[in-house]
């Protein structure tokens, strides 16, 4: 598309033709990187809940001056004489179609806050009934991604959107949009695909242009960066507690959410394994930065031929916001034996955290449990 | 009055999920959509009086 966007300059310029685009993707923010680093300088429109319909991406379509479909995916050689220069008659055609938005998801492109719950409700509500509907149960999965992204969303939205990609996904193979975005949250492939591996070379460019990168909100997760796994059996690491001599998290300081990601090949399953970190708000308790950083231990699994991990010490780094109270999330994949149905998997964090301002602080160890079923 | 909201609840309930595709010699359809900055609203529709190239595309 960037290479569109350089042949039809000439013809911008002189006001001849006009572009617009529409990104089939999850977060707008990033869309935002890619055009401020590619300096794409005409309205780009957000289709997270694939409204348009499309199964695959790119698509290019050439309209003509009354808005009328001509070409889809027009070769660059023949655009000029064949569409460009051709004068279409304004010919009687079938009026446009109108594609109806739910309520529901016109309020959540619109990021309207007031109204997440009851969108999300809404869409939930129509992916439950029967028959199953796959286009409903990819846009719930959208829906219930878009409220984790959003101030304190929890890791169960998340995982239900996983879910729902999931069972969309497989109703129609097809659908390379829907798989793609079950792809993107990980775990990561054999032969990794390439969505985000861009991002830091946009920032650097961009930064060295003198101009400050779009923010991004959502982390990006080492699938999305296309990291090629690399697991080992464990073992040679060094248990960070080892001998419980820090104390427990009795009072729940902290509250551990997680999500998993299985792969889509279904061969050696493999598991993303995302951990939210949550400091008690009722009890105004906030992570100590300055102290030292979060430690997440991935330990012991109730399966007799084990996992694998990457790497079963974490540590986290503090909150790109700099707020100190603000939830801390780990990526990481596991891999499980052949033929393996799941278990559990326990770990435990270690962390320094404070109650209040002027109140106590604390290092404290919180054990948690994940269950990792093979779908 | 509950009686008479009954029908209505059935049609919202029934609604499939709506779609669309692209086809050549048709107009492009009513759909509004959002900007990825959130500033304003565009329906396909009302792109016309100039040709135009429209890109569906996603940044990975």
């Amino acid at each position: 598309m960037p290479g569109w966007h350089a042949f039809t300059k000439e013809w911008r310029e002189k006001g001849d033709l006009a572009l617009v685009g529409i990104v089939q993707e999850q977060h707008p923010d990033r869309a935002r990187l890619f055009a401020q680093w590619q300096g794409l300088d005409f309205p780009i429109l957000w289709d997270p809940f694939n409204l348009t319909g499309s199964k695959v991406v790119p698509i290019t379509l050439a309209v003509d001056e009354h808005g009328i479909v001509r070409a889809v995916n027009p070769e660059r050689e023949k655009f000029e004489d064949e569409f460009l220069r051709v004068v279409f008659p304004p010919t009687a055609h079938s009026a446009a179609a109108r594609v109806e938005i739910p309520g529901a998801i016109a309020d959540l492109m619109a990021h309207d806050p007031a109204q997440l719950d009851a969108a999300v409700a809404a869409l939930e509500s129509a992916a439950s009934r029967t028959p199953i509907d796959s286009i409903a149960l990819f846009r719930a999965g959208v829906a219930r991604r878009l409220r984790y992204d959003a101030d304190g969303g929890n890791a169960a939205d998340f995982q239900g959107s996983l879910d729902h990609w999931r069972g969309a996904w497989s109703l129609d193979p097809e659908q390379y949009i829907w798989r793609r975005r079950t792809q993107q949250y990980g775990p990561r492939m054999d032969k990794p695909y390439p969505f985000y591996d861009w991002v830091a070379e946009a920032q650097a460019q961009i930064t060295a242009r003198g101009e400050t990168p779009v923010a991004l909100g959502a982390q990006l997760t080492p699938s999305e960066l296309a990291e090629k796994g690399r697991f080992v059996p464990g073992g040679d690491e060094e248990e960070p507690d080892a001998l419980k001599k820090v104390p427990l998290d009795t009072e729940g300081w902290l509250a551990i959410e997680s999500a998993t990601a299985f792969d889509t090949s279904g061969q050696t399953p493999v598991a993303s394994l995302h951990l939210v970190l949550r400091p008690n708000a009722k009890l105004d308790v906030h992570f100590d930065d300055e102290a030292g950083p979060v430690v997440v231990w991935l330990g012991s699994v109730d399966q007799p031929d084990g996992f694998e991990f990457e790497a079963r010490h974490h540590q986290l780094r503090p909150a790109k916001t700099g707020r100190a109270a603000e939830e801390r999330r780990l990526a990481v994949d596991t891999r499980l034996r052949a033929g393996s149905r799941g278990g559990k998997l326990r770990g435990y964090v270690l962390f320094y955290g404070c109650q209040g301002v002027e109140g106590t602080c604390r290092y404290l160890r919180h054990d948690f449990e994940v269950e990792l079923r093979v779908p | 009055m509950i009686r008479c909201l009954f029908p209505l609840m059935a049609l919202t309930i029934t609604a499939p999920a709506q779609t669309y595709s692209w086809k050549v010699g048709e107009p492009l359809p009513d759909l509004r959509l959002p900007t990825i900055d959130g500033t304003r609203t565009v329906s396909l529709s009302e792109l016309r009086g100039k040709k135009l190239l429209l890109f569906e595309f996603a940044s990975w």
